[in-house]
C-alpha cells in the first residue's frame, strides 16, 4: 500500500482530497495542516506528499512555502509535490484546478 | 521514531553533506534553509539537537546570505533547552566577535558549551559534538 499525505490548511480541502485520493486503490491516504504536518511526515514516513497553499508571493502568510521546502529538505525518498493556483515552471508543481487522472499518474 | 535533529543551512550541497552525517550517527535530519524555517521547525516536531550554520538569510522572501542568523537559532535554543553546535566556514583569523558571542552565549545555555566548528564546514564533528551533548542529557 502506498502513503499519500495530504497538507492543506482548509479542512474542507483536506476531506475533499482524503475522499478523492481515498477512490484509488492501494492507497493509504493520511492528512494534515502545516502545523502537524512534519510530525506525520516523520513518523509515517508517506511515499507521496501533496503540499497545498503553495504560493511565492511575499508574506502571503498561506504556509505551503515554507512546509514544502523544509518537507523536501528533510525527505528521504518521499515524492513531494506542490500545489497552487499560480503558474510556476517546477517540475513538481501542481496547478489548481487539476484533472484528476494527472493528479492519480503523479503516484505511479 | 529516531532523535531528530535539526540542520540549519541554505546550501544545496552542504545539506547534501550535513544529512549524511546525520543519518550516519543513527539520527533523523531535518532541513531549515531560513531563520524562518527554522523557527517554523520548532513549533512542529520535538527537536532532540541543532546543527547551524552561521549565516543564512532570514525567510525566503529575504535573499541576502550575510546575515548572521544562526545567532537567532542558538538563542532559541537554549530557551528550549535544546542542544545546540555551530558548523561554519568563517575564518578563524576573522572571528573573534563570533567566539565573544558564542563564548557568552554558553554561559546561559543549560549544557554550558556550545560547540563551534571553525574554517571549515566540518558536518561530521559538528553532529559528533552533538551527539556527546544528546548523550550526556540522556
Amino acid at each position: 500500500m502506498k502513503k499519500v499525505l495530504i497538507v492543506s490548511k482548509d479542512g474542507p480541502i483536506r476531506g475533499a482530497m482524503e475522499r478523492v485520493c481515498g477512490l484509488l486503490a492501494d492507497i493509504t491516504v493520511l492528512v494534515a495542516d502545516h502545523k502537524s504536518a512534519l510530525q506525520i511526515f516523520l513518523s509515517e514516513e508517506p511515499d507521496f506528499v501533496l503540499v497545498f497553499d503553495y504560493e511565492e508571493k511575499g508574506g502571503s502568510g498561506f504556509g505551503g512555502v515554507e512546509t514544502f521546502n523544509i518537507l523536501k529538505n528533510s525527505a528521504t525518498n518521499e515524492k513531494i509535490f506542490r500545489l497552487g493556483f499560480s503558474s510556476y515552471k517546477y517540475k513538481d508543481y501542481i496547478r489548481m484546478p487539476f484533472e484528476l487522472p494527472d493528479l492519480y499518474a503523479k503516484f505511479k | 521514531m529516531k532523535k531528530i535533529i535539526l540542520l540549519v543551512e541554505d546550501l544545496a550541497d552542504e545539506q547534501v553533506k550535513a544529512k549524511q552525517a546525520v543519518t550516519d550517527e543513527g539520527y533523523r535530519f531535518v532541513v531549515a534553509s531560513t531563520l524562518a524555517e527554522a523557527k517554523k521547525v520548532f513549533g512542529m516536531v520535538k527537536i532532540d539537537g541543532i546543527v547551524t550554520d552561521l549565516h543564512f538569510p532570514e525567510s525566503e522572501y529575504d535573499k541576502n546570505a550575510n546575515n548572521a542568523c544562526g545567532f537567532a537559532v542558538i538563542v532559541v535554543a537554549i530557551k528550549n533547552e535544546i542542544p545546540v553546535a555551530v558548523c561554519s566556514n568563517v575564518n578563524h583569523h576573522f572571528a573573534e566577535y563570533v567566539k565573544d558571542v558564542i563564548a557568552f552565549l554558553e554561559t546561559v545555555s543549560p549544557f554550558k558549551k556550545i560547540p563551534f566548528v571553525m574554517d571549515s564546514k566540518d558536518w561530521v564533528r559538528a553532529i559528533k559534538e552533538i551527539k556527546n551533548l544528546i548523550e550526556k542529557e540522556v
